[in-house]
């Protein structure tokens, strides 16, 4: 064998087992996704009561839009801090939340705000996913951060957690809007 | 109690592959043949220990034992006694223990049967197979246990994977951990004549039949698996190019190049590092295997239960052999260096030397696909996918080369083809594919890959035949020539065949070969499926067939319950009854679709039930999958070449 | 203009459940465009069941993303709008084909290229190892023996076995 066979041989041993060594740390379920800093797909549904609901209505505001359904066993985990959340910003007049109740039926998704608590605001109901699909949704619950422009500026795969608000979304909030953010429909 | 037993046993099966390991070092650095001895006995008394092991798991698993945590996890009570003694390997934990059972079972023959005649080799061989039953032992008894309880013992077990439950799936693992494990024999004899200098034809003689038994091991063992998740999963296909699927496919790919170049190692005494690298990169790919599926680095539909701790257990024994076997062979492969002397390139040496290059190309593709989606997520944290549709377009050139190479290969001889043996078949050869090419036309096949695989089966099967006859043509001719009466052809025939066993039996596997490829292009190409909804009285025409949904019922077992259809299929008066069910076993809430299967020569008729979707309605997926049972069969003509060529006794010898 | 009539009164009597199918009585056919959809969606890979096609997932979100194709696909929209739909949504994860694009072309020309080179490399080394001296391989009994003779006996016994 050549030295150079060998050089080779070896370092492409190498590359592969230093790829698995950081490949162990992938999250093989997560697929990121595309929509991050692009115009949010508008939401036009009914509400759990059937009522007509627009997410377009809210521009102008940062959005929080909260993917969830009352067979996901993390959404439960989550709801306490929702509530919170919901009970804390309820006066600010630059944020709000929307909630997205998909694959689900309006009497369990019912059922599933008298057991756990309701924390005030509306939900789109999107029993086929439609919404879901159209958002890149795989999984629940997910959340996306819409700034006043209705553009998506970060999602949270998994539950949010205490703190989130203040340790992620406050710090876009108060940010100078940049140039680009600002023309941008 | 047994299972504590077994348990300890397993954990001194642990400390004596240590010591099978030790002793053979230590006889064979200090000149002490005792050690060596010792060493020899610890592999048979760790046989004797893991048996008792896994046995006191199966004992667990027949006795109801659910305070055995693994038992509770895999098996109930109501789990049929096929599915319960065959349920060792339903997870994790208990293939793995499998898998070192083997191991202990081929490094017991190893030395029963090797002890005398590789007396040099077997210290190193002892060492190396120790090292790594230790290195599985690890694995089991610390990331993985199958002994362990439960406390308190449930009363019931959660039952086997229902998925699992599918007599393709009891014997997928067995074979595929067999033909991985049975790879670590050549392995280990190839490592110990790199160690030794002893790098001659010795070790490829000493492990023929060990290579050739792992490879259709594994062959059976991925059939298998194909075989499952086409009855089992319902999706009408029989490979999905899955990461675990091709992390048995690569080692088979590299596993086929090393059973053809060692041939030519035996006759001209050359490619003696290529060789050598190619069984490392098939021991090295199956270890690999191991560690994308249990790691959790991959996603899968077979994803197995994962755990951080295991992936960087795995990961770092993997370094370390790859490490090990690589930089031995890096080091020493100086001592191998042979003057090469090739008298033509149109020669057997350079056919094999160009399957080698296909076969490693393949292996190469099946690698880069299954770790580039691993490479750009770790490096740039964006997500691809590479599937079946790339395989497809990528694959299929590659195995239309191997292809033509097999069929060039009979009429090939060592050193130096005769070009006027070329001549007098070549214009038959080509007129008979071209005319099947033209007929294949004139059915309406345009796809060109599909054109290229009909002529290419009608090549190879044509150059086999004829090699045949023409052998048998020689023999006759020569019996006469030396003044008996001309043998009975089929006599004759017999004796041909018989006496070389090696070569006949490896032209029975390529025809195998070419039987599963025609049912690779058959139900890749021609597949025909509907989906609709169909309610009871409905019918639909599906080919020749019409299939009418008679009723919608229930059927139960012992551990299931399921919505079954009868469906009732007719075509030119033959008339048959297919009933797909929609299982939901009690336990695990999952329900599984059991396609009903109706198989023929030419095609199969696939019913798959769906959801209803509303009262007295049903989706049906239907398909028409024509030559599948070609597939099935064209693997056991390559299980019976294979028989009968390690039916062969040593050349030379 | 059968097919838009056809469409719309499947819109009106299926509503939103999507789950449109041409149901006549007796005997029934797939509805035409169903060829389509399913071409498209075994290319799709679906989100949460790993490394299967949309198509032949049976899990929810992928009987859902079927929906959605079908709904689109008889809504008359071509193929690749429907592929850049879940390709702006879901990323390059969707494609079950890589694209070519960027980085990807490793994975395309790799085969290609590995391949290419080989046969280069194969043919220079066995042209190099056909120059290569010839070892010396008679015995002394052999010597005097027609080298014509000597490999037309070569090349019987090397037919013989294997």
């Amino acid at each position: 064998m050549k030295s150079a066979w060998k050089a080779v041989l070896l370092l492409a041993i190498m590359a592969i087992l230093v790829l698995f060594a950081l490949g162990l740390n992938n999250d093989p379920h997560a697929i990121p996704s595309p929509l991050i800093n692009r115009a949010a797909p508008d939401i036009v549904a009914l509400d759990l009561a059937g009522e007509p609901i627009r997410l377009a209505d809210q521009r102008g505001k940062w959005v929080l839009v909260n993917f969830w359904g009352s067979w996901c066993v993390s959404c439960v985990a989550e709801h306490p801090y929702l509530i919170e959340l919901a009970r804390k910003t309820r006066d600010r007049t630059d944020f709000t939340i929307m909630g997205v109740d998909f694959k689900d039926t309006e009497q369990g998704a019912r059922q599933f705000l008298a057991r756990h608590g309701d924390p005030g605001y509306r939900h789109a109901f999107d029993p086929n996913q439609k919404i879901a699909i159209d958002w890149g949704v795989y999984g629940a619950p997910e959340s996306y951060l819409l700034d006043p422009n209705g553009r998506i500026r970060l999602k949270q795969t998994g539950p949010l957690y205490p703190g989130w608000f203040e340790q992620v979304a406050l710090p876009l909030i108060q940010a100078p809007l940049t140039q680009t953010e600002k023309g941008a429909p | 109690m047994w299972i504590e037993i077994g348990h300890i046993a397993a954990i001194a099966a642990f400390w004596l592959a240590l010591t099978q390991t030790g002793t053979a070092l230590a006889g064979v650095t200090q000149a002490r043949p005792a050690w060596i001895r010792v060493s020899r006995h610890s592999a048979f008394a760790l046989l004797a220990l893991l048996t008792l092991a896994a046995g006191s798991l199966v004992g667990a698993f027949l006795s109801h034992d659910f305070s055995v945590r693994y038992v509770a996890e895999h098996a109930s009570l109501e789990l049929p006694l096929f599915y319960l003694a065959t349920a060792l390997w339903g997870g994790h934990e208990g293939s793995l223990l499998l898998w070192a059972w083997l191991l202990a079972l081929f490094n017991g023959i190893t030395v029963w049967r090797h002890w005398s005649t590789h007396s040099r080799s077997m210290p190193w061989i002892l060492a190396i197979l120790g090292g790594l039953l230790a290195g599985f032992l690890t694995l089991i008894l610390f990331l993985s246990s199958p002994f362990e309880r439960l406390n308190p013992a449930p009363a019931n077990g959660r039952d086997l994977n229902p998925l699992l439950q599918d007599p393709g799936m009891v014997f997928h693992p067995p074979f595929l951990y067999m033909g991985y494990v049975a790879l670590a024999i050549p392995y280990a004899f190839g490592m110990a004549a790199l160690i030794t200098g002893q790098a001659g034809e010795e070790w490829i003689l000493a492990t023929r039949r060990w290579t050739l038994f792992a490879w259709i091991s594994l062959t059976i063992g991925i059939v298998f698996g194909g075989y499952w998740a086409y009855y089992e999963l319902g999706w009408g296909g029989y490979w999905a190019w899955d990461p675990v699927e091709n992390a048995s496919f690569m080692p088979w790919l590299t596993a086929t190049a090393f059973l053809h170049s060692v041939m030519v190692q035996e006759r001209r005494g050359i490619f003696k590092t290529w060789n050598l690298f190619l069984i490392i990169t098939t021991f090295a790919l199956s270890l690999l295997g191991t560690f994308l599926v249990r790691s959790g680095v991959l996603s899968s539909v077979h994803a197995f239960a994962s755990d951080p701790g295991r992936g960087v257990y795995i990961l770092f024994f993997m370094g370390l052999l790859l490490l090990f076997s690589f930089g031995v062979l890096v080091l020493r492969s100086d001592l191998l260096r042979t003057e090469i002397h090739l008298e033509s390139p149109f020669s057997k040496e350079s056919a094999f030397l160009f399957n080698n290059l296909l076969l490693v190309v393949a292996a190469v593709t099946v690698l880069l696909g299954t770790l580039y989606p691993l490479a750009i997520e770790t490096l740039s944290n964006a997500k691809v996918s590479v599937g079946a549709p790339y395989y497809n377009k990528v694959f299929i050139p590659i195995m239309l080369g191997i292809l033509l190479l097999m069929g060039v290969a009979p009429l090939l001889s060592w050193r130096r083809a005769s070009l006027t043996r070329l001549r007098q078949g070549l214009p038959w050869l080509l007129a008979l594919s071209l005319g099947g090419v033209l007929a294949a036309w004139w059915q309406q096949l345009t796809h060109p890959y599909g054109l290229a695989t009909i002529a290419l089966i009608l090549f190879v099967t044509a150059t086999h035949l004829l090699d045949l006859i023409q052998q048998l043509r020689a023999r006759m001719a020569t019996a006469s020539r030396q003044g008996g009466a001309p043998p009975a052809p089929l006599a004759a025939l017999w004796q041909l065949l018989s006496r070389n066993k090696r070569r006949y039996g490896g032209m029975t596997v390529h025809l195998g070969i070419v039987v599963m490829s025609a049912g690779f292009i058959g139900s890749g190409l021609f597949q025909q499926e509907v989906d609709l909804f169909l309610s009871p009285g409905d019918s639909v025409k599906l080919g020749r067939w019409t299939l009418t949904l008679e009723s919608v019922g229930s059927a139960a077992r012992q551990n299931w319950s399921a919505v079954e259809a009868v469906v009732r299929a007719e075509q030119n008066g033959e008339s048959i009854t297919l009933h797909p069910q929609k299982r939901s076993y009690g336990k695990r809430s999952q329900p599984t679709t059991e396609a009903a299967i109706h198989s023929t020569w030419s095609e199969d008729l696939y019913v798959v039930l769906g959801d209803s979707v509303k009262e007295n309605t049903w989706n049906f997926r239907i398909y028409r999958n024509p030559l599948v049972l070609w597939i099935w069969w064209g693997t056991a003509i390559m299980a019976f070449g294979v028989a009968f060529a390690m039916m062969q006794g040593r050349r030379n010898a | 203009m059968k097919l838009k009539c056809c469409f719309l009164l499947l819109v009106l009597l299926f509503g939103l459940s999507g789950s449109a199918s041409v149901l006549y009585s007796g005997e029934r056919g797939e509805d035409p465009s169903e060829a389509l959809v399913r071409k498209i969606a075994k290319d799709l890979r679906c989100a949460v069941c790993q490394n299967q096609s949309v198509y032949e997932s049976n899990s929810d979100l992928a009987k859902d993303m079927l929906v959605v194709i079908r709904d689109k696909v008889r809504a008359g929209e071509s193929e690749a709008t429907i592929r850049d739909y879940f390709f702006q949504r879901y990323g390059d994860y969707i494609y079950l084909e890589p694209t070519t694009a960027g980085s990807n072309k490793i994975l395309w020309l790799t085969p290609l290229v590995g391949f290419v080179l080989g046969v280069l490399g194969l043919w220079g080394a066995i042209a190099h190892w056909k120059r290569s001296p010839v070892v010396p391989e008679g015995t002394d009994a052999e010597e005097g023996v027609d080298p014509a003779v000597k490999a037309r006996i070569q090349q019987a016994l090397d037919r013989m076995e294997v």
